[in-house]
């Protein structure tokens, strides 16, 4: 048994030379292999049924937190958890959290699995947006035909299944059948789960590809290298169900048959050591990370209630004022650095009449900063940003609102730059607009289908082109000219028919305004009738 | 005096394949050859662009531009401005146009249309046209 400060020290020496070679060179893009690196600077002590583990995140080599997912899905981030043992041995295991969206404060659905450092999976753990609190599960995965079968049926079905009782990237070798029995070929034990307490989710998981595992023969020193892991993007269709079942209650089983070995048991034994537990005991789930990208705290752990009901599966409901998301941007607002960047911009412009921009950054030790102001032209500026731009500000100087070009720069960043999902604009009069990524790939959807419109020489504009029978330039044009014929200023008729365009076009960007109070509230539009030059328009703030 | 008239035959020749030239577009549905045409067009005067044009324009619709945000322009239509909303209704599309950008932005805006006057083509045949966008309505 290593104790940890070897493993530490081991770490440390490893990262500064070879680990960080290979995290350059293996890093590949969006679908390729990723290099996760542990940041120890970052490691948080959680206590857990009078258990002590040590909770390290990794890091892609750039510093991003969040690893996009294959195929459409959503991200997923990665931390090695210890637990710490009175007599000063460890015991580790690898978690990967998987979001169906960009983030943990922005899913909806959050799953994570626990493996050991030789491959072998341990638990998983659910959450969605009707139960705030994550709750052990059972994991039986599914192809992707028999997804699509179960989907459509799994709503008035019981559903009986064989878990399997080993690796979670095997796929499932089984079938279902008309009454929605499915049957494992690499089952160790039977349960039965109510449909309404489980659900089916596509998510993407990644496992470690870095071909340093040795599963099934996990002794000590055989383990993969846990400072930096190569991972894999890999489409995971999944049957997640949540609570003990009446053929597992037992405890005891495999570490993904139930998860009774993390909700239940004996937990305070203060004598504990690997010696006494059971090898594949797993860790628990820590809290998620308590500080977010942008500063804010993430929601309060709790822990799992394997006997609490576990609602039937609703989809997500829509949230027309993107009310999360704009109390990010409100916290954003309340920085320090964007504090002072506002202030050293508006200076700026102050003086010269021209365009500046800040770009707000969040190191890789959690601060936040602001860059100094970047001089620009008459209308036109740098954007500031860097790997590490989580926002960016500049101003207008005139009191037009965000525009068209605005939209496409920002889309266009936020493809190459994950976490930047902010982008504020102060115009002359001291309006404070933030246009904010509420879906990212809706956003890149948006920009390959209506590609903006180029003239050398002159802003970028909403195409012109027809497509799927809409012009997006006179859509834009007949929105504004219906809100100044309703008596809007001019302002607020560009506000209106850009909201419009954004909401109505599905461009995965929400259009904010900060009022007197300091919050933002979203501006939505809405066609309530006719069509072209006949088209009528609704416009509000979200309150 | 042989020299006179051979001058004056010249000229003759000349103004009257100036002015019995075909214009380019001679039809609205002829429209679309400003776009293959575009760069015949760019740099030049929008009074030099309407010569190209036979079908009476009647109707423009004005955006000024706001330097870094959008682009000035004039939708030019061949409908008046009394019968387009009616066109629009019955056709569930809009009617052919074609839009002009210019550099200058001394106009108001106007998404409803206004009629085109001989005096606007005074006023903004001077416009130098930086890019042309055609949008042919359908059959």
């Amino acid at each position: 048994m290593i104790h940890l400060k070897e493993f530490q020290q081991n770490s440390g020496l490893k990262k500064t030379a070879e680990n960080t070679r290979m995290a350059q060179c293996l890093f590949r893009g969006p679908k390729g292999v990723f290099m996760v690196k542990l940041d120890w600077s970052k490691a948080e002590n959680v206590s857990w049924h009078n258990k002590s583990f040590l909770d390290v995140p990794y890091y892609l080599d750039n510093g991003q937190r969040y690893v996009p997912g294959a195929d459409g899905n959503g991200t997923a981030s990665f931390n090695l958890v210890i637990h710490l043992y009175k007599n000063g041995d460890y015991r580790a295991a690898i978690r990967t959290t998987s979001y169906d969206g960009l983030s943990y404060e922005t899913s909806t659905k959050v799953v994570q699995f626990y493996e050991m450092l030789d491959g072998r999976p341990m638990n998983i753990w659910y959450k969605d947006a009707r139960r705030q609190k994550i709750v052990s599960a059972t994991q039986i995965n599914i192809s992707k035909e028999e997804y699509q079968l179960i989907k459509r049926k799994m709503s008035h079905r019981l559903l009986s299944s064989k878990v399997p009782g080993n690796s979670r990237t095997n796929s499932f070798a089984g079938s279902v059948d008309a009454n929605m029995n499915i049957q494992s070929e690499a089952g160790s034990g039977s349960n039965t789960y109510d449909s309404a307490n489980c659900t089916i989710t596509e998510t993407t998981t990644y496992y470690d590809c870095s071909g340093n595992g040795n599963p099934g023969s996990a002794g000590e020193g055989e383990y993969a290298d846990p400072v930096v892991v190569a991972v894999c993007p890999f489409v995971t269709h999944t049957i997640v169900c949540v609570g003990e079942t009446p053929g597992n209650t037992g405890g005891g089983g495999g570490p993904s048959t139930g998860g009774s070995g993390t909700s239940g048991g004996s937990n305070g034994d203060n004598n504990e050591s690997p010696d006494d537990c059971n090898d594949e005991a797993p860790p628990p789930p820590p809290p998620p990370p308590s500080v977010n990208p942008d500063g804010t705290t993430a929601p309060p752990y709790e822990s799992p209630t394997p006997c609490e009901l576990f609602l039937p599966e609703e989809p997500p409901k829509p949230d027309p004022c993107a009310t999360a998301k704009a109390q990010i941007a409100e916290k954003r607002t309340k920085l320090k650095a964007f504090i002072d960047g506002l202030k050293a911009v508006k200076e700026a412009a102050a003086i010269d009449g021209k365009e500046h921009s800040i770009a707000i950054n969040q190191n890789t030790d959690g601060t936040i900063t602001v860059t100094p102001v970047s001089q620009g032209a008459d209308f036109s500026v740098n954007s500031n940003l860097g790997s590490k731009s989580i926002a960016n500000l500049h101003n207008h100087p005139n009191t037009s609102p965000p525009s068209a070009g605005d939209v496409y720069s920002f889309i266009q960043n936020n493809s190459m730059l994950p976490n930047y999902t902010t982008k504020f604009v102060v115009t002359q009069d001291g309006s404070i607009y933030a246009l904010i990524i509420t879906n990212q790939l809706a956003a890149q959807d948006f920009s390959a289908k209506y590609p903006k419109s180029i003239l050398p020489g002159s802003p970028p504009e909403f195409t012109e082109v027809e497509i799927d029978g809409v012009r997006l330039f006179d859509e834009y044009q007949f929105s504004r000219e219906f809100f100044r014929g309703e008596d809007f200023t001019n302002t607020e008729a560009n506000e209106g028919a850009l909201a419009y365009i954004l909401d109505s076009f599905n461009a995965g960007i929400a259009l904010l305004k900060m009022n007197d109070d300091g919050s933002f509230s979203k501006i939505n539009t809405k066609k309530t009738g006719g069509e072209g030059p006949n088209s009528t328009f609704v416009k509000n703030k979200c309150q | 005096m042989k020299n006179s008239i051979q001058a004056l035959t010249v000229l003759l020749i000349l103004l009257v394949s100036c002015t019995g030239r075909a214009q380019m577009v001679k039809s609205v549905d002829e429209i679309d050859k400003l776009d293959s045409n575009k760069s015949y067009f760019i740099g030049k005067s929008i009074k030099h662009l309407l010569s190209e044009i036979k079908p009476e324009i009647k109707m423009a619709k004005f955006v000024p531009g706001t330097p870094g945000i959008n682009r000035s322009s004039i939708t030019l239509f061949f409908i008046p401005v009394n019968k387009y909303k009616q066109y629009a209704k019955d056709h569930k599309h809009e009617p052919s146009y074609f839009r002009v950008t210019v550099k200058e932005n001394d106009f108001e805006y106007n998404w409803k249309g206004l009629e085109w006057t001989p005096e606007m083509e005074k006023k903004f045949g001077c416009y130098i046209v930086q890019g042309i966008f055609v949008a042919k309505g359908r059959k």
